[in-house]
């Protein structure tokens, strides 16, 4: 019953990483493999420290012996859970006041045919520096 | 080795896998950010096999203390690196070419 409790967490964190690390390979631009980063890491170390955290509590020899170590985990989760957005955040900002806009790789697949106006791909000179 | 441990090994070891496609980018890709991009990502994947490696030992309770210290350094390393590249480029103005912002192999 345990095991497999832990085993389907644990697995599920897992797909959630390889899920960002097929997202930072594959993706085309920098600004979509931050997306897979962001997304994907943010989550998936929370669902593996979780199950870390189940498996403790299930094999602790009692409840009150383990709530350090269960509640330093949650730390670690409330931890990334904002400070991985806030380094995504400031990476992206670095990259779009030095490089501009996305690359034109990830807009000039854009379907132009349905009426709209042709997308400019980089922003206006000035929208970068605030 | 328990059944639980069985599973943290290869949870461990697929996130070795993972943190390895990581180092992919961090050699290859185009710009800084990239490479900047992909260290936090590793940095993120070695907290967490940490935590693992510390289970599947019976040492959580140092382990997890290693992982906290580790995810305070590599949150402030990325942020520092991230704030450095942005002020060098706007330091360099238009000569991008030199600036460590436009490193390229």
């Amino acid at each position: 019953m345990i095991f497999w409790s832990v085993a389907a967490v644990m697995a599920f964190g897992v797909f959630l990483h390889a899920v960002a690390t097929l997202g930072v390979i594959r993706l085309p631009d920098f600004y979509t493999r931050m997306h897979a980063v962001g997304m994907g890491d943010t989550l998936g170390i929370g669902v593996v420290l979780a199950a870390v955290a189940i498996a403790h509590v299930a094999t602790a020899d009692s409840l009150v012996a383990s709530i350090p170590i269960v509640v330093k985990l949650l730390l670690i989760i409330a931890f990334y859970f904002i400070a991985n957005p806030t380094a995504t955040h400031a990476v992206a900002r670095a990259a779009f006041t030095t490089r501009g806009g996305p690359d034109p790789i990830t807009t000039e697949g854009r379907i132009q045919s349905a009426g709209d106006a042709p997308v400019s791909t980089r922003p206006e000179a000035g929208g970068g520096g605030s | 080795m328990s059944e639980l441990e069985v599973i943290f090994s290869v949870g461990a070891i697929a996130l070795t896998l993972t943190a390895l496609l990581y180092l992919y980018r961090v050699a290859r890709g185009p710009t800084v950010f990239d490479r900047l991009l992909g260290l936090g990502g590793v940095g993120t994947k070695a907290v967490v096999i940490l935590v693992l490696i510390g289970s599947v030992y019976g040492r959580l309770d140092m382990f997890v203390d290693i992982a906290i210290g580790y995810a305070l350094l590599n949150f402030t390393g990325t942020l520092a690196a991230a704030k450095y590249f942005e002020e060098a480029e706007e330091d360099e103005g238009a000569s991008a070419a030199s600036a460590p912002g436009a490193g390229s192999p």
